[in-house]
This record gives C-alpha cells, structure tokens and sequence, in this order.
C-alpha cells in the first residue's frame, strides 16, 4: 500500500485528469487526509481557469514568492521534481497562488496564535516577567494617539510606546490582583499602572491645549 | 635634493595633499552654512519687572529651557528663534496676589521640529514658581527655592541645587536627573525614563517609572517619607552606614537584595518572602522608604 508520500507524489497526475492505479484508489479510500486533499485540489482545479483571466505577475515575482517561501522554511531549496510543491509551482496554479498563500499565511497565524495562548507554553524568546510586555491599546488610546498626530506627527511613537507600557503595567497588576485578590502590594500596583496611564493622557491633553 | 624615492613620491604625496585639498574645499561651504544658519536664528531678549515670588510659565514645543536664579525682582527671558518659522509670544498678567508671566512658543505654517526650535534661558527672582514644558531638549533648573513643575514628552530633566517649596516632574521617556536637593518636596513620574537621585531629601519624596531604572544615592535623610516604584525597572538605593531610616521593599515577582546592615523591625505590616521583600530599620528609624517593584529587582547597599 503507498504512504501518504508516495501518494502526494502522485497526485500531480491525478489531479490533472491521470486515472487512478489500484494502489492510489486503496489509499484514498483509506485515507481521509488524502482523500481532503484531493477534494480540495479538484476544487482548485476548476476555479484555476477564472483565476487565470486576471493579471498575473511576472515570472520574478513568482521567483521572489519562491525564495520568500524557502527563506521561511515553508518549501524546501530544491524540490524534487513531481513534488507537490513543484505542483503548486507550476505555470497552471500560479493565480491560484495568491489567496491559497493569504490562507497559508492565515492558518500560520492562527496556528501560532493557539500555540501562543495554550497555557504553560514556553516558546523560544518569550518574555519574562523581566522584559516588559508589548500590550495592546484600546480604542481610547488609539483616539489620543490620533489627536497627537493630527497636531504633532513626531510625538506619536513616543505616547505610543508609554501608553503600550502602562497598559502593559495594568494588565500585569490586574492578572495579580486576580489571582490574589488579597495582595495588598498588587491592590497597589494596580493603583500605580491606572495613575500612570492617567498621567499619559493628561500630558496629551495638556500637549494638545498648548 | 630630494631623496625619496620617486615612486614613494607617486604614493604618498597625494595621500598627503588630497586631504588638505578637500578639506580646504569644505572650510568654505561649512562656514558658509554656519553663517547662513547663524543669520536663520535670531536672539532675543525680553525683561519684566514683577513683585516678589512672580509665577512663570514657559511653554516650548522644541528645544530646551533652562532657568536659574536672577537678581531683584525680574525675570529675564533670553531666547534663540532657529527660524522664522517659529514665533514667541510673551504675557504678564497677575492681580494683588501677584505676577504672572507667561512665554509661549508657537511653531508658523510648515514649520518642521527643526525650524521650530526655540533655545531659552531664563532668569527668575528668588521664591519664583516655575513652570516649564518641551517635548524635545533638555529641561534644566538650578538653585531656585520656588515650587516647580516640569513636564515633557521624550526630554530629559536635569534638576539641580534646589531648596525649599516643591518639585514635580513628569515624563514619557525622558531620564531625570535630580542633585543636590534638600528639604524638598519631590514628585516625579515617568513611564519609561530613568529616575538618578544624588543627595535628595526632603519630608516627602515620591518617584516611579514604569520601565525606567531608578537609582538613589544618598541618605533618606530630613525625617521624610520615600516611595520608590517601577514596573519592570530595577530599584537601586546606595546608602552610607550613618542613615536612619526603616525600610519595607517588595517586588511582586522579581528579586530583592540586601547588602545594607538592617536591624529587624519589631511591627511590620509586610511580611518578608524570603527573595521577593524584606524590612529592616537603620539607626533611628528617621526616615521610612518603601521600595516596590513588580518585575523589577531591588538592590539596597552600603556606600
């Protein structure tokens, strides 16, 4: 019987309109991956054709693609030829490429996203409680940093940067107080972190009525 | 006669003559263009005689200020536009309670950080209440007894020399510098600078930075209450062995380190956790610092 390897070398043929060999039909049959993927090329395959009416980049764009990919360890250098990588290569599928790399590029995030937020994870280079988080602003903030540049373009990233920190503050003084709700020290940075936040934004009112 | 040879000639003399042509080439259009920027900045000067302890307000969007003490009651404003592009406005209100003067710099249509630079130095009678602000360039003050305010954005501060009233200074990014200050009252914030105290004291003394480091180097002296608090910035007090004072120092999740010689406090209401807080009392207890940190580290030592 052929592995999913020897299958996916194949499946060139097969999803070009080859027949299937007794071999490819058992493993299909007994694969549910392999049997998804083909499903999912088939359905490629027909809406190629649409596809190929837009413009299409030029041949160095594709190659730019190409080494983007192998730079981030997508596909390997050199594929061997009647890999599924030189499927999805070739000049045919090229306009599907496109949206199928937008959902490559998706499914990447998503993945990381997960892997992320999967408690106990410890991933290279994540920050310790020494190394100050990159916190997320909320719409208020996005609103002074847009008054700030609307007067003063240069000063953004600087109140950016110290809103991020403060929130940073908040959000580690809130998960504390939540995990010990009788932490008097906590109780008080979280006290420090608002104040520090409140001071951010009255130095950009006070910026914006001078 | 020349003895060198001719091809050391070939090899070294351009080596030595071009430089000298090109940087004779460059003295002109360098002094041209210190001439042209020397001509683009204009300075001025503006006095206003007031009563005694006269507030005054100077408000900079580019460039520093810097104040010291002046004679009489007068306030002196010297100032250097860095182009035309850029105007100050000046005004002296009060009432019977006394004087207020206010500088204002105002950047003009397509003005850029650059061109809207304004330098100032200003002068002010004992006793003044200063207000400063600038988002770039140094903000200093020196040996003024009035109360003062000081706030900018990515500026540094530099307080030095001050006695009596009040300090309060606040910045995003900018380091602050403080020395030689006693018996005052001290409030400095900022969420990312770093906070340097040489020799501060004063009944109340109160800093934070976020991610800044703050380090203190002095006494805790003048019977005053000391807060110290960070973030992620680590706390760092250098102490001399005379100091009195009782300490509580906690950081939630980094580490403490004592080296300082402390007795055991009788009534605290912290209770140590062996790494992350300890407390302790220097002589007489005179002064009481907290220290806090939540991912910082804290460091208290022995000069």
């Amino acid at each position: 019987m052929l592995s999913c390897e020897q299958f996916e070398e194949l499946l060139p043929e097969v999803v070009d309109g080859g027949a299937w060999n007794a071999d490819q039909q058992t493993h299909a049959h007994g694969c549910a991956k392999c049997s998804s993927l083909v499903e999912d090329l088939r359905e490629i395959a027909q809406e190629a054709p649409e596809l190929a009416g837009m413009h299409e980049p030029s041949p160095r764009v594709w190659e730019e693609l190409r080494k983007s990919l192998v730079a981030e360890g997508i596909i390997r250098p050199q594929p061997k030829p009647g890999r599924l990588m030189d499927f999805f290569f070739s000049p045919r599928w090229r306009p599907a490429l496109v949206p199928l790399g937008a959902m490559v590029a998706l499914i990447i995030i998503f993945v990381a996203y997960k892997s992320d937020s999967r408690p106990g994870h410890a991933a290279v280079n994540t920050p310790t409680v020494d190394s100050p988080k990159v916190a997320a602003l909320d719409d208020d903030d996005m609103q002074l940093l847009d008054e700030i540049s609307s007067r003063t373009p240069a000063l953004r990233a600087t109140f950016e940067d110290n809103l991020r920190n403060a929130n940073a503050y908040i959000q580690d003084a809130k998960d504390t107080v939540a995990k010990s709700p009788d932490n008097d020290a906590a109780q008080e940075d979280l006290m420090h972190a608002y104040n520090e936040k409140a001071m951010v934004y009255e130095m950009a009112i006070s910026h914006s009525s001078h | 006669m020349d003895s060198t040879p001719r091809v050391t000639q070939r090899l070294i003399l351009p080596r030595l003559i071009l430089p000298r042509v090109v940087l004779q080439g460059m003295v002109l259009p360098v002094a041209l263009l210190a001439v042209s920027l020397a001509a683009a900045q204009t300075q001025q000067e503006k006095r206003f005689s007031c009563g005694p302890k006269p507030t005054v307000s100077v408000v900079n969007e580019y460039g520093p200020i810097a104040v010291h003490p002046g004679t009489g009651n007068q306030v002196i404003v010297r100032y250097v536009l860095h182009s035309d592009k850029v105007e100050v406005d000046t005004n002296q209100g009060g009432d019977q309670t006394g004087d207020r003067i206010t500088v204002e710099s105002h950047r003009l249509q397509g003005a850029t950080g650059e061109t809207a630079q304004v330098d100032y130095e200003v002068l002010v009678p004992a006793g003044a209440v200063v207000f400063i602000h600038s988002n770039s360039g140094t903000l200093s003050a020196e040996h003024l007894t009035g109360d003062v305010s000081v706030e900018g954005a990515a500026t540094p501060v530099d307080l030095r020399g001050m006695s009596d009233g009040h300090i309060r200074v606040r910045t995003l990014s900018g380091n602050i510098l403080l020395a030689d200050i006693r018996q005052v009252h001290v409030v400095a914030n900022t969420i990312g600078g770093d906070i340097t105290m040489r020799n501060v004291d004063g009944p109340m003394v109160e800093v934070s930075s976020n991610n800044g480091k703050i380090h203190y180097d002095g006494d805790f002296g003048g019977m005053g209450s000391y807060k110290l608090n960070s973030h992620s910035g680590d706390i760092d007090a250098s102490i001399p062995a005379t100091a009195s004072f009782d300490v509580t120092a906690t950081s939630v999740k980094g580490q403490v380190d004592n080296d300082f010689p402390l007795q055991p406090k009788s009534h605290s209401i912290t209770i140590p956790e062996k790494g992350h807080s300890f407390v302790g009392v220097a002589g007489r207890a005179a002064s009481s610092v907290f220290l806090h940190t939540f991912s910082g580290k804290i460091r208290l030592k022995q000069r």
